[in-house]
């Protein structure tokens, strides 16, 4: 029996409709989170400079890693030094170094606005400065002035966590917000380990979230594409009674919700697998080991997992909330009775799933959470995963056992 | 009889009780929308009230009358922010526009060309706008963006999204009422026979509209009410405190002709109407076409992800002529609801593009409808719920 729901379910035209439209989905939503990710030469340098120091420091950078790190801009510069002197257009100007080649781009900015007209001298400066940046940001040059910035950016950054520690908390960002709660929660995990001492970029943990929302939302849709009609098709070609009235009799029910269930878990797990695949082609697997709360201003977090944990967590996630999903789609395909009025119930439940999804799984388990901001509950995106697989289990219980009860009417 | 016929199909309609919940949710949700952004509601209720004592127009007399009310809480925010007000419409050029989307988006030959010529014909209507002092306009001063965007931008492209859904489902649901109820066989063997598509097309537009005036009467009552307008409503659209970023260009709504907010939202429902009757229509045909409710709205909705694509694949691939013509579409009529009526973006090539896609479509569809119609008239009757 639950084969043949399942080929009720798995109807080839409905997963040609599916396929077509996650294909569509994935190049308005989620391409944009693989094909510019890192997003910019700089934002390409800081992850890359990240990626580089997981690999000679491991997942966290200790006070004499840190040290070795900070030597590594002297080498940097002197190397930005040799691609300044190859450059014809710094050495029409006489730059020979690169401290010299800030200095030349820092007095090119102090015009108002750029017109192009290159025959006035500030302009001409201005646009040599912007040809000189272009270079020194190039392949040609293996980026080497956005490699400069984000070590600096990181030493920075590191400095400021070394200098202040938890107090950053107390006299910095928290403090008006109010928020002591998460300044206790923080007390656990990080008083002790020095967390802070973490490598993670911020652009990481911002776009996976991003895009597991998005995906979240896909996810969703295409289960209710997949699902929803099936109940609504047996009620109008009254098969229904024909079921109910089987030796099996109305325990039918449970063997369609299992086959629900059993292909929402399949088409979840196969969106995950062809997008959560394709997203790991960006390279974010390097920092799988490394721990969500970073030095490198990646955010407040409630729990201090590995990254890779973290997308697992968010997988999960994902999971509880089309099992939720399913649910409340079986109750409401089980009490409609044509397409139309199915219909007329599934959008908006898609629209408040999708509102949901992004927020909740944007930044999940940050203090910068949407949900958080707006509820102020610790953990509030787990919470919500579970209060909608509640919703769904409740709904497809009454589903279930109230038919039970019900007289058999055509 | 043909009346008698629409009055049944019109009551077979109202007895879904899902399409009286679905208008009722999408006015909860409306409602929820207005609710939840009433950010300033205070400072607007001033500015309406100045408007109605000294006028919305401001310059120098604007200036004087305004120092000399008696003092409240957000007149010292009102004089920072109107105190010797200039016309920005003045010395504006709109080629300057054209010129920018030229070289930052790489567009050249036929599409350059077709921008150029729509930019120099916008410019009489900024100059007209510059006669009249329409960025002078104070409307609701320094909270006019935000009061805008959320008339413009959220409420009426919510209120047509529901609409449309709407729309669709009714002509679905009109199109294939008789498959479900297994009356096919009886209903077109009758003497009406299959002709009986008209009526169902009459009365599922009629639903459509009138789910889509009680939609949107009902939510732009309950802003009304929220915010307080007042004489707000009177003042100009163009005014320079509101500001529209298209395509990477943050300008005044420079639009073809001058528009109060009233006027405006008016202009703006209107067309709803017809983009109403264009999705109503993709609707009745997709269920024609399918003969079945679900297939039917899945083809709805591939279309409207095919349209998506193509915008997407024009505009990456710098296709600017194919991109600007995908935008003689239905569905980026909806999307480009906040600059309707202007002459923004590089997307739209004619003055008033979105009336003449408009009337483009409807005559499209109206003629898919009637092939699809006489192709009905020839088909085998088939009896399955549909």
């Amino acid at each position: 029996m639950l084969r043949e729901e399942l080929k009720k379910i798995w109807s080839p035209w409905i997963l040609l409709v599916i396929a077509a439209l996650g294909a569509v989905f994935y190049w308005m939503f989620l391409a944009f989170s693989i094909n510019y990710f890192p997003n910019g030469p700089y934002m390409q340098a800081q992850f890359d400079v990240a990626a580089e120091m997981v690999e000679i420091y491991g997942t966290t950078l200790e006070q004499d890693e840190y040290e070795e790190f900070t030597a590594s801009l002297s080498s940097l510069v002197s190397e930005a030094d040799v691609y300044i002197q190859a450059n014809s257009l710094a050495q029409e100007y006489g730059i020979t170094s690169y401290g010299e080649y800030l200095q030349f781009d820092n007095e090119a900015d102090d015009i108002s606005d750029y017109s192009g007209d290159e025959s006035d001298l500030a302009q001409k400066r201005y646009a040599d400065a912007q040809r000189i940046s272009s270079y020194l940001i190039s392949d040609e040059t293996n980026n080497i002035d956005g490699r400069i910035v984000a070590v600096e950016l990181y030493i920075q950054q590191y400095e400021v966590w070394r200098e202040n520690g938890i107090d950053i908390l107390a006299g910095g960002r928290l403090s008006y917000s109010g928020d002591q709660e998460y300044a206790n929660a923080l007390n656990r995990f990080f008083g002790e380990e020095e967390a802070w001492r973490n490598i993670l970029p911020y652009e990481i943990t911002q776009t996976t979230s991003t895009y597991m929302g998005y995906l979240l939302v896909w996810m969703v849709l295409s289960a209710c594409i997949l699902i929803a009609p099936v109940l609504v098709k047996d009620r109008m070609r009254n098969i229904r009674p024909l079921q109910w009235s089987s030796s099996r009799g109305r325990g039918v029910l449970k063997t369609q919700f299992a086959a629900i269930m059993l292909s929402v878990l399949l088409l979840t797990t196969i969106n995950l697998v062809i997008f959560g695949g394709l997203f790991l082609t960006n390279g974010v697997r390097t920092f799988f080991e490394c721990r969500m709360f970073s030095f490198m201003m990646t955010g407040y977090s409630w729990v201090n997992w590995s990254f890779g944990l973290w997308c697992c967590v968010l997988a999960v996630i994902c999971y509880l909330v089309c099992f939720g999903v399913g649910g409340v789609i079986f109750f409401l395909s089980c009490h409609s009775g044509n397409y139309i009025s199915m219909l007329l119930k599934v959008i908006p439940i898609f629209v408040v799933c999708a509102l949901l999804a992004v927020n909740m799984l944007t930044f999940a388990f940050y203090y910068n959470n949407t949900i958080y901001q707006q509820i102020s509950i610790p953990l509030i995106e787990m919470m919500a995963a579970g209060i909608v697989l509640a919703i769904g289990t409740a709904l497809s219980a009454i589903a279930v056992i109230r038919p039970k009860r019900k007289d058999l009417l055509i | 009889m043909k009346g008698q016929l629409i009055h049944w199909e019109l009551k077979k309609l109202c007895a879904v009780p899902m399409f009286w919940i679905f208008i009722a949710l999408s006015i909860g949700f409306n409602s929820i929308l207005i609710l939840s952004d009433r950010y300033g509601s205070d400072y607007v209720s001033y500015v309406a009230q100045v408007t109605d004592e000294i006028g919305g127009q401001m310059g120098e007399v604007f200036d004087f009358e305004l120092a000399q009310l008696p003092d409240a809480q957000y007149k010292d925010v009102l004089i920072a922010s109107t105190y010797g007000a200039t016309d920005i419409f003045e010395d504006y050029r709109t080629i300057g526009i054209a010129d920018y989307y030229r070289s930052a988006f790489m567009i050249t030959g036929n599409a350059a060309e077709l921008l150029e010529r729509k930019f120099e014909s916008l410019q009489s209507s900024v100059d007209e706008l510059a006669e009249s002092g329409a960025s002078l306009s104070l409307a609701v001063g320094g909270m006019t963006q935000s009061v805008y965007e959320s008339l413009f931008h959220t409420l009426c492209r919510t209120i047509l999204a529901e609409g449309m859904i709407l729309a669709v489902l009714m002509a679905l649901y009109s199109c294939g009422c008789e498959g479900l109820f297994r009356t096919s066989s009886n209903v077109y063997s009758s003497r009406t026979g299959r002709s009986i598509q008209k009526s169902k097309l009459t009365a599922s537009a009629i639903t459509s509209l009138i789910a889509y005036a009680a939609v949107a009467s009902t939510s732009v009552g309950i802003f009304a009410l929220v915010w307080r307008l007042g004489p707000i409503w009177d003042a100009g659209m163009s005014s320079q405190f509101y500001t529209v970023n298209v395509s990477g260009v943050s300008t005044a709504f420079l639009s073809w002709t001058e528009f109060s907010v009233a006027g405006y939202l008016a202009s703006v429902l209107l067309l709803g109407v017809v983009v109403v009757l264009i999705f109503h229509l993709i609707g009745f045909a997709a269920g024609m076409l399918t003969g079945n409710m679900y297939y039917g709205f899945l083809l709805f909705f591939l279309f409207l992800a095919f349209e998506f694509g193509l915008l997407m694949l024009f505009g990456d691939t710098g296709s600017w002529l194919l991109y600007q013509l995908s935008y003689w579409t239905p569905m980026p009529l909806w999307m480009g609801l906040n600059l309707w009526f202007t002459g923004l973006g590089i997307s739209t090539i004619v003055q008033y593009q979105e009336c003449w896609t408009a009337l483009l479509w409807l005559v499209i569809l109206g003629l898919l409808i009637f092939a699809l119609y006489r192709r009905f008239m020839r088909k085998d009757v088939t009896e399955h719920a549909a």
